[in-house]
């Protein structure tokens, strides 16, 4: 009797923990603001270095430097020393590489220089990557490799980023704005890239439900390879989808059937994201979370398990955890979940058409940071918002996502990474949404490091919170 | 030093016996005054002049952006009074206007409707101060929350009066 209990109660322990790995079943398992995060949640952001002109993202470059890369929306990739220095030099100067002018188009706000990742054996290889809006190719997503010379780690001349340039991919933008951005290498060293649905509004070309196009998706690709631009990762969910065959009609089941998918791109990770602007991994357990920016009445973020490719996550029929387009509030219309839903959501200052305005956990623009696994967090992704500068985070607490408001600041947030300790860094730029009047004249923004407010060392910069 | 603290310029006093009375002041910056009031019934006066707070923490407002332009006489007043000198004034509203549309229509949209940053056009306001001319002073020199960001590093302080005067406009009536 005994043991039928345990066997009972062990089997209902792992079911909860396996339903608390997955992304919600039900829209009001969807987590919103007002839960309660497990451990720490008084935080506080750390100046580590100011002085930057509209930074986009920023990372490491796993080599022992401890230095830490910050791109800037104008087309330069800056270095902050581990003693918290800006070195004057860019490491990368996308500007200065052709003799026509800038190579980087920055005429929207949401266009330049998106994201740099460096190849997981960078300090052997020299090879970095950058994802950025092209000038000469009015807006189009170009992902191009380049080599650091060894003898000159901390700048990469106009000469050496020409001579070295290997162009891995080029993803044609119908609009200037959702051009996605993130491109990041995954713990199974692959390089997964972030890519929108090409903008305007409501996803005109419906990518992100269509698998013959880039747009609305997350890329998953092998740059381990030297006489072609890539490999398709044998793993891919539509890897061989497209594949040419003889038609079969019998001895083949359905399922089978459901897996031809004849004008499917073999790069297609997960697909039905509308702007994925930044993704990360957590450094311990490799699980994915997407910040897919809303249209104009949700932001969503996506939890995607470790390796666990080829979901749909419902853009552009659905809108976070709701249909699309909303006519009205939610609650009172029927709607047919389509695809998997995000892990967590939270709302504009109108939630709904016609809803009344509400700015009490709101926003416009999630931007992704990164997961905290320290200072009393456990598996904490932080994000912030571009337009209410709150920071959220989200967890499961083991039977559930809990979604909660940490802090709301005065800044503008673009995206966030890590350093070579794993500490959750942030960027925050000071521009305009419309109008912008250039990356190089806004007043600059800094760089910010995520700690336990009871770690603040004394003296530090701490970025104020509303009271 | 203490009393002067509290001490309300009588040209202050004179226009708040103008406000109605059940002026609101929230407590919390989450909570919407319905109501557009002048000076409110919480600011503080020291030596003769406003203590101007920042926005998104009450702290005291720091005066070091833009820190070599001329404080003109307007700005002058503003300071002793709490009062835009520039309300009402046909010039100033235009050249307010200006600076609107190159710097807040792209979130508060023309006509004040509000989108990325909340509406200006009628009598509702986020924050516990912005109902008052003090406070939209505040917000817009050293900046609220996110995007709403210190517009006093773009402009200096007497154009920010300006776009105040312009944003009167914007209301049917105060």
């Amino acid at each position: 009797m005994f043991r039928i209990i345990a066997i009972c109660t062990t089997a209902a322990l792992m079911g909860t923990t396996v339903l608390a790995q997955e992304a919600p079943k039900t829209v009001d398992q969807v987590a919103r603001p007002g839960g309660t995060l497990p451990g720490t949640t008084d935080i506080a952001l750390v100046q580590v270095a100011s002085g930057l002109l509209d930074p986009t993202n920023v990372t490491n470059a796993g080599d022992g430097s401890g230095r830490i890369f910050v791109t800037e929306r104008a087309g330069r990739v800056k270095i902050i020393d581990k003693d918290g220095n800006v070195l004057e030099e860019p490491f990368l100067d996308l500007t200065a590489i052709n003799p026509l002018g800038s190579d980087v188009q920055t005429g929207f706000v949401e266009q330049g220089l998106y994201s740099i990742a460096f190849h997981p054996k960078f300090a052997e290889n020299g090879y970095f990557y950058v994802h950025y809006a092209s000038l000469p190719f009015n807006g189009d997503g170009m992902i191009v490799r380049f080599t650091v010379d060894p003898a000159s780690p901390d700048v990469v001349s106009p000469e050496r980023t020409n001579e070295t340039a290997k162009v891995i991919m080029r993803i044609e933008q119908p609009w200037y704005n959702h051009n996605g951005g993130q491109i990041e290498f995954g713990p199974d060293g692959m390089l997964y890239i972030g890519s929108g649905d090409g903008g305007w509004e409501g996803d005109p070309y419906e990518a992100g439900q269509d698998l013959s196009t880039p747009l609305g998706k997350i890329l998953r690709i092998d740059v381990d390879t030297e006489d072609r631009p890539y490999n398709i990762p044998s793993d891919n969910p539509y890897a061989d989808a497209s594949s040419e065959r003889l038609m079969q009609l019998f001895g083949i089941t359905e399922e089978q059937f459901s897996k031809i998918k004849t004008r499917s791109l073999p790069e297609i990770w997960s697909y039905g994201v509308r702007n994925p602007y930044e993704f990360a991994f957590d450094p311990k357990t490799g699980n994915m979370f997407i910040a897919d920016v809303g249209q104009n009445h949700w932001e969503e973020i996506i939890f995607e398990k470790a390796g666990d490719g080829g979901h749909n996550y419902g853009w552009p029929r659905m809108e976070a955890a709701f249909c699309q387009p909303m006519t009205g509030d939610p609650a009172e219309s029927e709607c047919s979940v389509v695809g998997t839903l995000p892990a967590a959501m939270y709302p504009h200052n109108t939630a709904y058409p016609g809803a009344p305005e509400d700015t009490k956990n709101a926003g416009c623009s999630v931007q992704g940071f990164g997961v905290a696994n320290y200072g009393g967090m456990d598996g904490v992704y932080l994000a912030g918002d571009w337009c209410s500068g709150r920071v959220f985070g989200l967890a499961n607490d083991g039977q559930s996502w809990q979604f909660q408001e940490l802090i709301q600041t005065g800044m503008q947030f673009t995206a966030g990474g890590y350093d070579e300790d794993n500490n959750v860094l942030v960027v925050n730029a000071n521009n305009f949404y419309l109008a912008d009047q250039g990356p190089d004249t806004n007043p600059p923004g800094s760089l910010w490091r995520v700690m336990a407010a009871s770690d603040v060392p004394d003296g530090a910069t701490v970025a104020k919170v509303s009271k | 030093m203490y009393f002067s603290r509290y001490l309300i310029p009588s040209i202050v006093a004179a226009s708040m016996a103008t406000l109605s009375a059940g002026v609101a002041i929230a407590e919390s910056h989450t909570t919407t005054v319905e109501k557009t009031g002048d000076v409110p019934a919480d600011v503080e006066f020291e030596n003769g002049k406003v203590v101007f707070r920042a926005a998104l923490d009450d702290s005291p407002l720091k005066f070091d952006l833009k820190p070599d332009q001329t404080l003109t006489p307007q700005v002058e007043e503003f300071y002793k009074t709490g009062l835009n000198p520039y309300s009402g004034d046909p010039e100033a509203i235009k050249a307010g206007n200006k600076s609107y549309q190159k710097l807040c229509q792209s979130c508060h949209l023309k006509d004040g409707g509000g989108r990325i940053g909340p509406s200006l056009n009628d009598n509702k306001w986020e924050g516990s101060r912005t109902h008052t001319q003090v406070g939209r002073f505040e917000i817009i020199y050293g900046g609220g929350a996110g995007a709403m960001q210190a517009f006093g590093r773009r402009v200096e302080q007497d154009e920010i009066l300006k776009i105040m005067a312009f944003i009167d406009t914007l209301r049917p009536e105060k």
